[in-house]
């Protein structure tokens, strides 16, 4: 009886298992930030920072973090932020339904209302304590997105994730970064990588 | 002797302590305090146990009048007998002070309630009718009585029409800011605090008056405290601005937060000197006059509306988040705000910062540098934001500034 030999391709190399350690392993993080390309950001001279959806527990979350975004923001001096008084002016002369997630005509009549060139809507998941076995410390995470006032469209988005637990906070203790802290710093990372 | 039932064992403490602590305003060592009845004296001094009579290198300046204390705590505080050991130590200055029982046929006749702020109308008929030339406006930021903590801030207003700030001043003390050697220092009773809190601000007053004193009691500088996040349009520069404290929105636990934090800036603001703060009694009074409310925080047009109304320059609003005193032993009290200005001329944000502390902020060994009550620190941290409004150099040049000298 002929033996056929087994094709080579058939028998893996590597065992299945490594190999898709290794692909999970060497998989790019999820990129974390959208900029339109033809987009002139330089265009941009004025910026509203609508309220941030809050997901958190915290109830006042979203609005610290708003304000301490807005506030580096504007410290940037790359574009003159409204005060929060006239954005919520705005949104009641607009007549935006959700001030948090406005649809696009409400961007665009925000936008006239404003004088605005573009607005900023943020969602705040993560705010406060974060709690691992033994161990705690605070954690943010954090999503913007910026729409041109002319058309509605998102014209950039990012997200980040900062404070959190530690492998030296597992080992060690401890609780962490302050919270105010770790929320300039989030706010920090999205406007690196807006201006980026 | 109401509170030496339960310290009269600690009486010789408290006056060994006194005598080894320095004064604080670093003028001559103060006197030990002693305590009598209603609260404490400065024992060494003539007629020490009785109502001091005017001192003779100090003779009357002005009348004035002296308004009821207003309660800003958050708690319940007895106001009235602090209101006559503030005419007392105003009176131990010598200081001609209406206020009491003397004051109440004013108040009843012109339906006053609310005496934390003085507008035109109030302070004209005061000046007249009382002839007083100014009105002592005062709150009490700070009460508890176990452990003892006690603070409170007061300010001068002309009793004229125009009801202008003349002088502003406060102070803050916890039980074991100056505890001394072998705790001796420590004050047992709040009776303690508040005698030296108002004899320490009468006597910044009275040295306003008489000349010899700043216009305002300002705060230590402190680095610890400057704003974390800043903005400074190129629009502000450093000329004489009249300015308009509005009330701050309060998102903390403190209920009376907003008040406290607007008149630390009305404050710190009169101390800088460059500026014209205008009375926050006035201000008070246009926006009910004109109904102007501002539940979400300060828009365009009522800033443009209250800039017109008062003839100010500029308009300082914010929100309070966090202000909360040091009420157990061993915490340290947080302060976090955001303030912003607004301008007339180009009706645009000029100034907006952040500011968040901690009492115990990079306080490493022995407690060194520790603020230990809410209305220090935000004292501090105001003055940093106010000294930073004021000068249009940015920070690092300033730092490089004072290392040269």
């Amino acid at each position: 009886m002929a033996m056929t030999p087994r094709p080579a391709a058939a028998r893996p190399a590597i065992p299945a298992w490594i190999a898709a350690a290794l692909a999970l392993g060497c998989a790019s993080t999820p990129a974390t930030k959208y900029h339109d390309r033809n987009m002139d950001f330089g265009a941009i001279k004025t910026v509203a920072v609508l309220p941030f959806v809050n997901l958190s527990k915290d109830n006042l979350g979203a609005d610290r973090v708003r304000d301490v975004f807005s506030n580096m923001l504007l410290a940037s001096g790359a574009v003159y932020v409204l005060p929060q008084g006239e954005v919520a002016k705005g949104l009641l002369r607009a007549g935006v339904a959700i001030p948090t997630s406005p649809s696009k005509e409400e961007i665009v009549k925000l936008g006239q209302t404003l004088s605005a060139d573009a607005v900023i809507a943020g969602t705040l998941k993560e705010y406060g304590e974060l709690r691992a076995a033994n161990t705690s410390a605070n954690g943010i995470s954090l999503s913007v997105q910026l729409f041109e006032t002319s058309s509605g469209k998102v014209v950039w988005a990012a997200s980040t994730t900062k404070g959190g637990i530690t492998f030296v906070q597992r080992l060690l203790g401890g609780g962490g970064e302050p919270m105010n802290d770790v929320t300039e710093e989030a706010a920090g990372e999205l406007l690196r990588k807006l201006f980026q | 002797m109401s509170c030496c039932g339960s310290c009269s064992s600690s009486a010789l403490a408290i006056w060994i302590a006194a005598a080894l602590s320095a004064s604080p305003d670093g003028g001559e060592p103060p006197a030990p305090l002693v305590p009598i009845d209603g609260g404490v004296e400065r024992a060494g001094r003539p007629d020490a146990g009785s109502p001091r009579p005017a001192l003779p290198a100090r003779p009357a300046i002005a009348r004035i009048a002296v308004f009821p204390p207003v309660n800003l705590t958050g708690g319940a505080v007895e106001l009235k007998p602090l209101g006559n050991l503030l005419q007392a130590k105003l009176a131990g200055e010598g200081l001609d002070a209406v206020g009491g029982d003397a004051l109440e046929p004013f108040l009843s006749r012109h339906r006053i309630r609310y005496t934390g702020g003085v507008d035109r109308e109030v302070a004209a008929a005061a000046g007249s009718e009382l002839g007083v030339a100014g009105i002592l406006v005062t709150s009490v930021d700070l009460y508890q009585a176990n452990p003892p903590d006690f603070g409170a801030s007061m300010r001068l207003v002309s009793a004229d029409r125009k009801a202008e700030i003349l002088w502003a001043g406060g102070a803050a003390r916890a039980f074991d800011d100056e505890p001394g050697w072998f705790d001796l220092g420590i004050a047992s009773t709040p009776q303690l605090l508040e005698a030296e809190v108002f004899a320490r601000t009468a006597r910044a007053l009275a040295a306003s008056l008489s000349s010899h004193g700043p216009h305002a009691m300002a705060c230590a500088d402190d680095a610890r405290f400057l704003p974390k996040v800043r903005f400074r349009s190129a629009g502000l520069d450093s000329s004489e601005y009249a300015i308009a404290v509005l009330p701050f929105q309060n998102e903390s636990s403190h209920p009376d937060a907003d008040d406290l934090l607007a008149l630390q800036f009305v404050r710190q603001l009169r101390a800088i000197g460059n500026f014209r703060v205008l009375e926050p009694g006035v201000v008070r009074s246009e926006l009910l006059h004109f109904r102007i409310v501002m539940d979400n925080g300060i828009s365009l047009d009522t800033a443009r509306v209250i800039l017109e109304l008062l003839h100010a320059d500029l308009v300082i609003a914010g929100i309070v988040r966090d202000y909360r005193d040091a009420l157990l032993k061993g915490t340290a009290p947080s302060v976090e705000f955001t303030v912003f200005a607004l301008e007339r001329q180009d009706d645009e944000v000029v100034w907006e910062s952040t500011s968040h502390g901690r009492g115990d902020d990079q306080v490493l060994f022995f407690d060194v540098g520790r603020v230990s009550t809410a209305p220090e620190l935000a004292c501090r941290m105001v003055r940093a934001v106010v000294r930073d409004i004021a000068d249009p150099r940015p920070p690092a040049s300033r730092a490089a500034l004072r290392r040269r000298r």
